[in-house]
């Protein structure tokens, strides 16, 4: 893993306490998302709603407004709101002049959507998964597998 | 907020936002008497500087000034492309745009609905992206997000910038 990912990773888990347990709920990552709103003070709002996209991140006002479609399956709709939380956690927006960065390459080597990925395996990942430990530590390649 | 030191350009662009308003509407907006509003445009079209205003009106100005300046630092003529809007999706986005501007919301503020319901519907969220699928949507997508959009600017601009 990459050191400066595994940086913020362990950053994050020591930070927020339901990360470094695992297995997040929608609420605990909504939640996740507003608590690192507040820190840069912005609101963050979270809605489920049938939507053309699985997951989106837009400003609306002073309000970054994370969409997830209603349509998809509940373990979907965790992983669409996973992968949204973790652009927000992982620092790729600047919250601070209102910018949400989008990638003009979407594709598997878009660096910041597979770091988006991530965050997905391990915000869902099961409790005390010892390959997310190992990779922490560097003691095994990656692994996305929960 | 952003220091903002040339205050004559401050003025002239919150003289700008007031234009063709009401006087007491111009005033309102830039938190000043229709005296102090008036003297400003007749010192301005005379080509005097304006004296550096202090308290609630400064704080009016610098955040009408840091509005302009945000306008014009994110606007990107690419994101008002709507050519590839499907029909139903042209005519409501065109119609939400006639009725933010025909309840008085201010031209920036319309702006930046406009830019928002089209990143909606392109699923993009910055000023920079290309856009991952706007090409892809059917005209009930398109309409679907123009209208979860179209709530979140309500609850956002309706109770702050309808006009009275």
């Amino acid at each position: 893993m990459d050191e400066a990912l595994r940086e913020k990773l362990k950053k994050l888990m020591a930070w927020h306490a339901p990360l470094r347990r695992g297995a997040m709920s929608f609420a605990q990552l909504r939640n996740l998302a507003r608590r690192i709103g507040e820190l840069r003070s912005v609101v963050v709002r979270v809605k489920l709603e049938p939507w053309p996209f699985s997951g989106t991140v837009a400003w609306i006002g002073e309000a970054l407004v994370i969409r997830v479609d209603s349509r998809l399956s509940p373990g979907d709709q965790l992983d669409a709101l996973a992968h949204e939380v973790g652009h927000l956690a992982l620092g790729h927006y600047n919250l601070r002049e209102r910018e949400v960065w989008y990638l003009q390459d979407n594709g598997p080597d878009d660096l910041w959507e597979q770091e988006a990925e991530v965050f997905v395996s391990l915000a869902t990942r099961s409790p005390g998964s010892a390959a997310w430990a190992a990779a922490l530590n560097d003691q095994l390649p990656l692994g996305i597998e929960r | 907020m952003n220091q903002v030191r040339d205050w004559t350009a401050v003025v002239d662009q919150a003289l700008e936002v007031a234009e063709g308003k009401s006087d007491r509407r111009g005033a309102e907006l830039l938190g000043v008497s229709f005296t102090t509003l008036n003297r400003w445009r007749a010192t301005r079209a005379a080509g005097e500087r304006i004296p550096e205003p202090r308290g609630d009106v400064r704080e009016t100005l610098e955040r009408l000034a840091n509005q302009f300046a945000e306008a014009a630092r994110t606007a990107e003529p690419r994101l008002r492309d709507t050519s590839y809007l499907k029909p139903r999706a042209q005519d409501e986005y065109d119609r939400l745009l006639g009725s933010y501007v025909r309840r008085g919301w201010p031209a920036e503020i319309v702006e930046r609905a406009s830019r928002e319901l089209v990143q909606a519907i392109t699923g993009a969220s910055t000023m920079r992206g290309q856009g991952a699928g706007r090409a892809d949507l059917s005209e009930e997508d398109q309409l679907l997000a123009i209208g979860g959009a179209a709530r979140d600017i309500e609850e956002e601009y309706a109770a702050r910038w309808t006009k009275r």
